[in-house]
């Protein structure tokens, strides 16, 4: 008998040597879906689970804006995945509530920790490392390059030339083109990256060092005036469209009626692919108000953490650090329209390909002329309160000055929360 | 005023207010099922259609590519349905347990403290759902059931019972006193009177009952995103959300998905419409 439950476990050794692991990703982006990002996912999955044969991996999908919120959830129950990706706006509450792991040990041994590019948001107030972005992005405008060519202006060089061009597009195109597409819906995440280096590109400030709000300045009040002018005065983005989100912007952009669209440069190639036959689409970042020149480019990117109850922490940086890997971060930039998160990934691209020509400058404008704005906890408090000041006063409903004093108040009464 | 000219008055008053109920109710009519019309033509467009500005109302290439995407060719969506199936059908058996007994208890007994018990059970089908998703979330977490099926199972048969027993108490008052007394004197038990008198007669009720906690539970929303995390226990209704995605909301997929959402109730409705009419009107009858 004994011989034979001997034999029975010697047989069964193989078997439990090849038991599979599952690491559990929480994405919100769907894998099996048909967008370049999901292509870029399942083929990052794809490679990983062959280079790891008794691995696999389990992707669990979130809507994106709210897989922060499910990960917090499900944090405080003690139910979280091997790795989440996390939004790198509100990574930050996720740091302070102690839900991640550092990964600063293991971003060590790589040995090459300087060449990440990482997000402010992501390093806890003990200055560790919480969050690697698996991609970065600039924000600015998508603009329709053959329609820039058509009006024989030229690329705007502040903003001021920019209503000008996107005035004389509209007049090109006729009634139903926009001219100047921002998303400012007060509950979508949108108003304040267009609204805050602009402020802080004319030396204005958002927050006191307590935290609290500080929104009424002359550059507040002067970014409010040019916002308010685009819709009232210019006429180049009708208010229906100023108090949507950049996602409804997007569906008129995919249609070609839209001049100068604010987005994120990784739409850039997705875009490229849908708007209609002839259409050419650029990325520049966000010209100047004053003067000539390009603003601090905002910076953001989708962060991967681990949890600080993750079962397989040590599997779960092995495919962080696949997923960012030079190579992969290239695939990934090629096929999702990414920008790489590593900095000798730029050196590494082909700077006339139309897939990859907008890397290597987009690198170096994030390098030197990023935005350097370290988001309070609440960052939903200092987009809606800003997002509702702008909108009122798109829609003639304040002046810039009673709106910022009321946004204040607003955000000053949300933002322990 | 001669006799024929009041005649004619109030038939003209009597054609003008038919011609406003029927004005409202067509009004009602469309409010109602314009939303539902638009959500399935939507669901047989191309997504480029579905963009289109000014935008279509009827399909131009109608496609069902939408509903294989979204339904069909998708194990998670279908996995979804089954959750659900399964979260409606034991949520709902545990309702029409509890509610029953407690119906025939509180239409039948008086004891110490039962006027503020029913008020107690009643009240809180005035509570909104949101006033108690954050203690329920941190309740689950305690007892150990957070993210699972069971905790659904749980909440959603606690939170309907009370409804379900305002409406069954109805239908146990209306059955004659001296038919459970017969019982009683024939020997059967409190219980026995119950199951072999009592319940056979409620069935009307427990028929609208059912379909009314069926329908309630199968479109939750709020409790089934706030429990429930991992796509092993999320519901269908959550998962129609999943397709607010990363390149904006695929209104085709998430009308497709929407519309077979909305099959099974509309399928149950139709098999127990007459049952639940019935059962509605006979239990408003006293109460």
């Amino acid at each position: 008998m004994r011989r034979i439950l001997l034999a029975a476990m010697l047989c069964l050794l193989p078997v439990l040597a090849h038991a599979e692991k599952s690491l559990e990703l929480w994405t919100f982006i769907d894998p099996a879906g048909d967008s370049p990002r999901s292509k870029a996912l399942a083929q990052i999955i794809s490679a990983f689970e062959q280079q790891n044969p008794d691995v696999k991996i389990k992707p669990t999908i979130f809507a994106w804006n709210q897989i922060n919120l499910a990960f917090m959830k499900a944090a405080q129950a003690g139910k979280v995945p091997d790795v989440t990706m996390l939004n790198s706006g509100r990574i930050q509450r996720v740091v302070a509530a102690n839900f991640l792991k550092p990964l600063d040990d293991y971003l060590d041994k790589t040995g090459q920790r300087s060449d990440y590019i990482l997000m402010p948001n992501a390093i806890g107030a003990d200055k560790k490392i919480y969050g690697v972005p698996y991609e970065v992005r600039a924000l600015g405008f998508l603009y329709r390059s053959d329609l820039v060519e058509k009006t024989g202006m030229g690329k705007p060089r502040n903003l001021t030339e920019l209503v000008a061009s996107a005035k004389k597009m509209q007049e090109l195109q006729g009634p139903t083109f926009v001219g100047v597409g921002i998303g400012f819906d007060p509950k979508q995440d949108s108003a304040e990256k267009f609204y805050i280096p602009a402020v802080v590109a004319l030396g204005g400030k958002l927050l006191k060092p307590d935290g609290s709000a500080d929104f009424v300045s002359p550059q507040a009040i002067r970014v409010m005036n040019y916002i308010h002018d685009l819709v009232q005065k210019d006429k180049v983005m009708p208010l229906d469209v100023g108090l949507t989100g950049p996602d409804q912007v997007r569906t008129l952009d995919e249609a070609g009626r839209v001049g100068y669209y604010f987005q994120g440069s990784h739409w850039l190639l997705t875009l490229r692919g849908k708007i209609p036959q002839g259409a050419k689409m650029d990325f520049m970042p966000v010209p100047l108000l004053d003067s000539d020149g390009v603003q601090p480019v905002f910076v953001e990117g989708w962060n991967l953490g681990i949890p600080a109850a993750a079962k397989e922490p040590d599997l779960a940086w092995k495919l962080v650090s696949y997923w960012t890997s030079p190579d992969v971060q290239i695939m990934q930039a090629k096929v999702a329209g990414y920008l790489p998160m590593r900095k000798s990934a730029a050196a590494k691209v082909d700077p006339n390909a139309p897939d990859t020509a907008h890397i290597k400058p987009l690198l170096e404008v994030i390098g030197s002329n990023a935005m350097n704005f370290k988001w309070p906890l609440n960052t939903d408090a200092l987009q809606e309160s800003l997002g509702v000041a702008i909108t009122n006063v798109m829609a003639d409903k304040q002046k810039p000055e009673e709106a910022l004093r009321e946004a204040e108040k607003s955000y000053n009464s949300m933002r322990a929360y | 005023m001669t006799v024929d000219g009041r005649a004619k008055r109030r038939r003209r008053q009597s054609y003008a207010a038919n011609a406003a109920a029927a004005a409202l109710l067509l009004f009602a009519t469309l409010f109602a099922i314009v939303p539902i019309l638009w959500a399935v033509l939507t669901s047989l467009k191309s997504p480029r259609e579905v963009a289109l500005y000014p935008p279509t109302f009827f399909p131009h290439d109608l496609t069902f590519e939408n509903y294989f995407g979204a339904v069909f060719n998708n194990g998670t969506y279908l996995h979804y349905l089954l959750n659900t199936a399964i979260i409606v059908l034991v949520a709902t058996c545990l309702c029409l347990l509890c509610a029953s007994h407690a119906a025939h208890a509180v239409a039948r007994y008086r004891f110490w403290g039962s006027n503020v018990l029913m008020f107690a059970m009643f009240s809180t089908i005035m509570i909104p759902g949101v006033a108690v998703v954050i203690p329920l979330y941190m309740l689950s977490v305690e007892a150990g059931i957070y993210d699972t099926v069971l905790v659904l199972i749980l909440v959603y048969g606690a939170w309907l019972t009370p409804t379900l027993v305002w409406l069954l108490r109805g239908f146990v008052i209306v059955i004659p006193n001296e038919l459970e007394e017969a019982g009683r004197i024939d020997g059967y038990s409190r219980l026995g009177v119950f199951y072999r008198i009592t319940l056979p007669l409620m069935k009307p009720g427990l028929v609208a009952g059912a379909v009314l906690i069926f329908a309630n539970i199968w479109n939750e929303f709020l409790l089934g995103y706030s429990l429930v995390q991992s796509e092993t226990a999320r519901v269908v209704q959550v998962g129609i959300y999943a397709n607010l995605t990363e390149v904006g909301v695929q209104w085709g997929r998430l009308t497709a998905a929407a519309v077979t959402a909305m099959v099974p109730v509309l399928v149950v409705y139709a098999f127990l419409q007459k049952a639940f009419v019935q059962g509605l009107s006979a239990g408003a009858v006293k109460g």
